[in-house]
């Protein structure tokens, strides 16, 4: 437990933000045009890998540059700074499929897929959920059947985020019709293109069709898109839980910091803090969301000093979509009237009610931190 | 280099913290500890003995010579095991006595002779008459020796109050102390959180209702899941704040001030939901919830972390 000036990380740090100041997009994100934002997020991804910042945790065979995990936090802490864009249409892609084709891919799989991912060329989805299957992700029923050298897929996901937008997406099926719960289910990439795929867009509450339904009717996948063993998907999908405890949405967690500082900036600049409940939550909400980094600056000692990451660090994510649904509700109060008009505050309020559902939702994530970490009985 | 985890060394001082307060502390004792007359007992002089109260002293004013990082590694498990008496507020006035070159006043200190409480207004917390208190201001610091002062009766079953009638100045600095107050305090608070932590989910294995240990009970087990992550995050902004302090950054007094607000009002939310998850015996003084409850409430109020932490948080500059 110790913080002594490093030379290295100061220089890796001043690398990134001059980096950032000279290539950050000159123009803003389109606002609404899902197509038009798919194509800005590419170009931004594609300009990250060609200078040398994308993926910068995977290794340099993928395209990536094989850093450890403070370097990924300095990065982080300094694309949130520099006000970049988000990963957007590329979250799964960077921050799941990614990490779990580096984790449990092949080597043809890896080779093929990872630095597509990182060039910006190929966003991904995430087939998990059904409508029978949500926080019950085990008790899944789309078919997939192994036909010769093909596997043949019938059911239908949903909150399929970015498919129509997708290449690729990841696909876990129920490959043994007698399996019960997570046995059983096979983990495979799915081409979005395949025949007999059917998306259908769902509208959120902010107006805007963020995720799909995906009808399955025998669509074809190559068994070699298959991932890990046939009847050991739940194991690849839980082995991305497991790296995703650490870093995962690691910038979004940060931009939380700055999320807030905004908001005390304009508490300040509009003579807002003489209310003193409201500056009493701003405090509070500053000091919510430095813990956020500290947690991840804690995780990532932890690694560092040789242990894994027990379960114990889900608490992150709980800590996060809670501190984000706070800090939503307090723009909405900072900002008063802007509440009721429709714009990027309540927009942003609306958008943020998926936080404590997706991946997961938290009282599934407090089960598992009561169970696992605390040792309390199902 | 940032670590926020133990290093070998501070494991080791850890282990042996932890050691003695297993061993030699349990509840049973804090218990009777609170029975005596000062609420400490005979614990003080095994702290003096054991060189606790001069971690954070040169070794040239006669002290250890570690730093404010094991400074607060010591008052986390301090606070895990409730140890009595005012570690955390003598621990600061012998750093404030060392800095300051009083040596006399720093060896009656670590020597165990001497303790030194907090003075709120005309409040003195855990001091009695010829005790010293430590009065924390932004602009400087003041050490008093008690001289008479009113018993009051104090929430926290070890600790002692007094309103102070008359009081004669040790020492005065333009040093402020508050950070490293606020630290320690901080670093207590935490100790208490995480043991409240492990007690619920202890007795949320054990205690059997409608056939079932009540652990696994949603509403219990997710009380118990939020004080786990309370206890993450706390323990995450802490130490962060434990190493820039140490490392003397631009922005350790914010960070110091945001782990106190956080830590004070963590522990006391999941100590309140300790008793509930305790049922019917949770509110009884047999019991030990209440007693880290109110230990709790002592550590968010001693140095500020209610009120005026909270307008220093806001006041602070954006960090880099």
């Amino acid at each position: 437990m110790k913080l002594v000036p490093d030379p290295e990380t100061e220089q890796f740090r001043q690398e990134a933000r001059t980096w950032l100041e000279e290539n950050l997009p000159s123009e803003r994100r389109p606002a609404s045009d899902g197509a038009a934002q798919v194509e800005w997020d590419k170009v931004w991804q594609a300009t990250q890998y060609e200078g040398g910042w994308a993926g910068i945790d995977w290794e340099a065979e993928y395209g990536g540059r094989g850093l450890g995990l403070l370097e990924q936090i300095v990065w982080h802490e300094e694309l949130v700074r520099a006000r970049a864009p988000r990963t957007s249409i590329f979250d799964v892609a960077l921050s799941h499929a990614g990490p779990t084709l580096i984790l449990e891919g092949d080597a043809a799989q890896k080779e093929h897929y990872l630095p597509r991912i990182l060039r910006g060329q190929t966003p991904w989805c995430q087939g998990f959920s059904e409508p029978g299957a949500g926080s019950d992700l085990a008790s899944l029923t789309t078919r997939g059947v192994i036909d010769g050298d093909e596997i043949v897929i019938t059911g239908q996901k949903i909150w399929t985020t970015g498919a129509e937008f997708s290449d690729f997406g990841e696909l876990l099926v129920r490959t043994d019709p007698e399996s019960e719960r997570h046995r059983g289910l096979t983990w495979l990439i799915m081409d979005m293109s395949a025949p007999g795929i059917d998306i259908r867009p769902i509208t959120s509450m902010d107006g805007f069709p963020h995720n799909c339904e995906v009808f399955f009717d025998d669509v074809r996948f190559p068994v070699g898109n298959i991932v890990g063993d046939v009847g050991g998907g739940w194991g690849v999908a839980m082995s991305t839980l497991a790296a995703e405890r650490g870093t995962g949405f690691l910038n979004h967690r940060l931009e939380q910091i700055t999320i807030v500082e905004e908001l005390i900036d304009f508490a300040r600049d509009h003579d807002l803090l003489a209310d003193g409940e409201l500056a009493r939550r701003l405090a509070r909400a500053r000091a919510t969301a430095s813990a956020l980094r500290s947690m991840a600056y804690l995780s990532m000692s932890t690694v560092a000093s040789g242990t894994a990451l027990g379960p114990e660090a889900t608490a992150i994510r709980t800590y996060y979509v809670q501190a984000q649904m706070e800090f939503a509700q307090l723009a909405m109060d900072v900002h008063d009237l802007a509440a009721i008009t429709w714009g990027p505050v309540s927009s942003h309020w609306l958008g943020e009610f998926v936080g404590p559902i997706a991946g997961g939702t938290v009282d599934i994530q407090r089960n598992i931190i009561g169970e696992r970490v605390l040792g309390l009985p199902r | 280099m940032i670590s926020l985890v133990a290093d070998q060394e501070q494991s080791e001082f850890i282990a042996s913290v932890r050691d003695y307060l297993t061993r030699r502390l349990e509840l049973t004792r804090v218990r009777e500890c609170a029975e005596t007359a000062d609420g400490v007992g005979g614990v003080w002089d095994e702290y003096a003995e054991m060189g606790w109260l001069a971690v954070g002293v040169s070794e040239a004013a006669g002290g250890v010579g570690l730093s404010i990082i094991e400074e607060a590694l010591l008052m986390i498990e301090a606070g895990r095991s409730l140890a009595p008496g005012p570690l955390r507020s003598t621990l600061l006035a012998a750093r404030i006595a060392a800095d300051a070159g009083d040596a006399d006043l720093a060896g009656r200190l670590i020597s165990g002779e001497l303790r030194a409480g907090v003075a709120l207004d005309d409040l003195a917390v855990d001091a009695r008459p010829g005790d010293v208190v430590i009065r924390l201001g932004a602009a400087g610091t003041l050490i008093e020796e008690v001289r008479a002062g009113a018993t009051l009766g104090a929430l926290d079953p070890n600790t002692r109050c007094l309103r102070i009638e008359d009081s004669r100045e040790v020492l005065r600095t333009d040093r402020s102390y508050l950070a490293p107050a606020r630290l320690l305090a901080a670093a207590e608070l935490l100790g208490v959180l995480e043991a409240i932590r492990d007690q619920s989910a202890a007795y949320a294995r054990v205690r059997v209702q409608f056939g079932k240990p009540i652990g696994s009970f949603q509403a219990v087990k997710h009380r118990c899941a939020d004080m786990a992550v309370a206890a993450y995050a706390v323990r995450a902004q802490t130490t962060f704040a434990a190493v820039h302090l140490d490392a003397g950054t631009d922005d350790a007094e914010l960070q110091v001030d945001m782990a106190l607000t956080i830590a004070a009002t963590s522990a006391r939310d999941s100590a309140k939901a300790n008793i509930l998850n305790h049922g019917g015996i949770g509110f009884t003084w047999e019991a030990d919830p209440h007693l880290y409850l109110k230990r709790a409430v002592l550590l968010g109020r001693l140095f500020g972390a209610e009120g005026g932490v909270l307008d220093r948080i806001l006041a602070a500059p954006r960090a880099a």
